[in-house]
């Protein structure tokens, strides 16, 4: 089972002098159990793009398949399962913790749930455990979501989402605006949501360091096109491309390229720490009499 | 859903009526209503509809949207003839039920329509061709000589400058939160009323708390730009009049007097 989208084309305003075209013919497949990354400058289109994976917006021409249903389906006795199609699909918008308005943790993250008519047992059950899932104390649940810290609140928003048991989990910029505790608390959840819980995850980010360690596959888009689907060590190689869509390798590869270009015969299309430790190790043994580093290799 | 919304929407443009001063198309806009309000013989009404018509033409504003401007009010205009012609005294023509529809009502009912719908036409004209800042801009300037008997014309076009400002900001909010209740299942198009106003609670509190945050923002940075009020503050674009506006004025100045004169 997947989510394919084919040749979707969509336009904000059509008819009036702020027409714009945000998506063109993008086509692509989401296998589950991937773990997808999305990246591109503003207004590449990549929201856009993921707000019709669930049906919030409808494609002008193309269509999108969850799980084999057409969620644009208007067909009549074919509206229960677009409903189900699009339950599976579970967004998270950027800067989620805005969306909060509960008087308690716990009824806000009952929202979802309670929109499902699903009975108050299995409420609480979901609440509580979306609430250990995202690491906020189930003790916490009659605290008012204002209350809590930033982190912690985009992480109360999230288990909202998580209440409704996604299958299909997309994430617009779940780190944005995070500092460096709360981020990678975040990003240990989503792994962890990945790797154990077995949701498909498609994440739509900037930080390219990210993607490299999280990111089975990934989609650039640029101008409201799809320039490239790959690994991500393949799409980092594409440099023409990258560059025409507004970004760059993860930080740690560009590093270790700079370190090629002095001299010391390390991988360039290492994408993470532990790689590039590791190739740096091996490149110094290698050549040990380079032992003083590269300081004076100009 | 909630971009289609074209009231107070301005279209970029270059035509005579862009490059008219806001104060102008201020002034001569409650002069025309004045006119429009004082004739009612036919001759007075076709010049008025006449000039309606060029000016639209002229303002190159594409005509649909222009008509669209209409649509909210439609039902106004509809219940205004009704009354009209079934609430007029005079010569009965036909008979509903225990109405009588005049003749004198259904003349009446054309007459108070058109003014409607002219009034209509002309006020989105004017903030179709003249950009918000613009408009806010002119507000001040006509308003400041009452400043003596204490009309804070500052603080009244600031706070409207600020309130557009944040009417596309507000409503881009709005629809993310809505799309993103959506997506945890918020259902906003059935149910009865009841359900759907109780469906606006999850939208609601976040866009208020979120409107707070903003105003609460604004007020910082705008002191922290030692923002004082209106005193001695200058314009980068400041509003000047030009030939067009002494033409404009000038054609409507003959045309008022000529109608009211002579063809009231």
């Amino acid at each position: 089972m997947a989510i394919q989208i084919e040749s979707v084309s969509f336009t904000y305003m059509p008819g009036t002098p702020y027409e714009r075209r945000a998506l063109e013919d993008v086509s692509l497949t989401i296998e589950e159990g991937s773990f997808t990354a999305i990246a591109g400058h503003t207004g590449s289109g990549k929201s856009t793009l993921v707000q019709h994976l669930n049906g919030l917006l409808h494609p002008a021409s193309g269509r999108v398949l969850v799980d084999g249903v057409d969620i644009g389906s208007k067909v009549k006795n074919e509206r229960k399962a677009v409903k189900k199609a699009c339950q599976s699909v579970g967004m998270v918008f950027q800067y989620p913790e805005q969306q909060l308005f509960e008087e308690t943790i716990a009824a806000d993250i009952a929202f979802g749930p309670k929109n499902q008519d699903l009975p108050e047992a299995e409420i609480a059950k979901r609440v509580e455990e979306a609430m250990r899932f995202v690491h906020i104390d189930p003790a916490l649940k009659d605290r008012s979501p204002f209350q809590l810290s930033g982190g912690q609140m985009r992480r109360a928003a999230i288990a909202g989402v998580l209440a409704l048991r996604p299958k299909y989990l997309v994430l617009d910029e779940p780190t944005a605006g995070l500092d460096p505790r709360g981020r990678e608390q975040l990003i240990q959840n989503i792994r962890e949501l990945h790797d154990k819980q077995g949701v498909t995850i498609i994440f739509i980010s900037h930080n390219m360091d990210d993607i490299a360690r999280l990111a089975d596959t990934l989609i650039i888009m640029d101008g409201g096109k799809k320039v490239c689907e790959a690994a991500p060590r393949e799409a980092f190689r594409q440099k023409e491309i990258l560059r025409h869509a507004g970004l760059r390798e993860p930080e740690t590869m560009q590093l270790m390229q700079l370190i090629r270009g002095k001299g010391l015969d390390v991988r360039s299309d290492a994408m993470t720490t532990d790689e590039a430790v590791q190739s740096i190790l091996e490149a110094r043994k290698a050549h040990p009499k380079r032992k003083g580093g590269s300081a004076h290799a100009q | 859903m909630l971009n289609d919304i074209t009231i107070g929407q301005y279209f970029p443009g270059n035509s005579v009526l862009h490059r008219m001063d806001p104060r102008t198309k201020i002034l001569l806009l409650i002069g025309f209503i004045a006119v429009l309000f004082l004739c009612s013989s036919w001759t007075a009404y076709a010049v008025l509809t006449a000039l309606t018509v060029v000016l639209m033409a002229v303002s190159r504003v594409p005509l649909r949207t222009q008509v669209r401007a209409l649509k909210p009010l439609w039902w106004i205009i509809l219940f205004t003839f009704v009354l009209h012609v079934f609430g007029s005294p005079g010569e009965p023509v036909a008979k509903v039920w225990i109405f009588n529809v005049t003749r004198e009502g259904i003349v009446g009912g054309i007459f108070v329509c058109l003014r409607l719908v002219l009034l209509i036409l002309m006020s989105s004209l004017l903030t179709f061709t003249t950009s918000p800042l613009r408009l806010t801009d002119a507000m001040e300037s006509l308003l400041s000589p009452f400043k003596r008997i204490g009309v804070p014309a500052h603080e009244i076009a600031m706070m409207m400058t600020i309130a557009l400002r944040f009417v596309p900001t507000l409503i881009e909010e709005t629809d993310r939160i809505m799309k993103a209740q959506q997506s945890r299942g918020a259902d906003f198009q059935n149910g009865n009323i009841l359900k759907r106003l109780r469906a606006m609670v999850p939208v609601l509190v976040p866009l208020f708390l979120s409107a707070f945050r903003r105003a609460d923002d604004l007020a910082m940075a705008m002191e922290a730009r030692c923002y004082r009020g209106g005193e001695g503050h200058t314009q980068m674009r400041a509003l000047r009049y030009s030939a067009i506006d002494g033409v404009a004025g000038l054609v409507f100045a003959v045309l008022a007097v000529v109608l009211v004169g002579w063809f009231r």
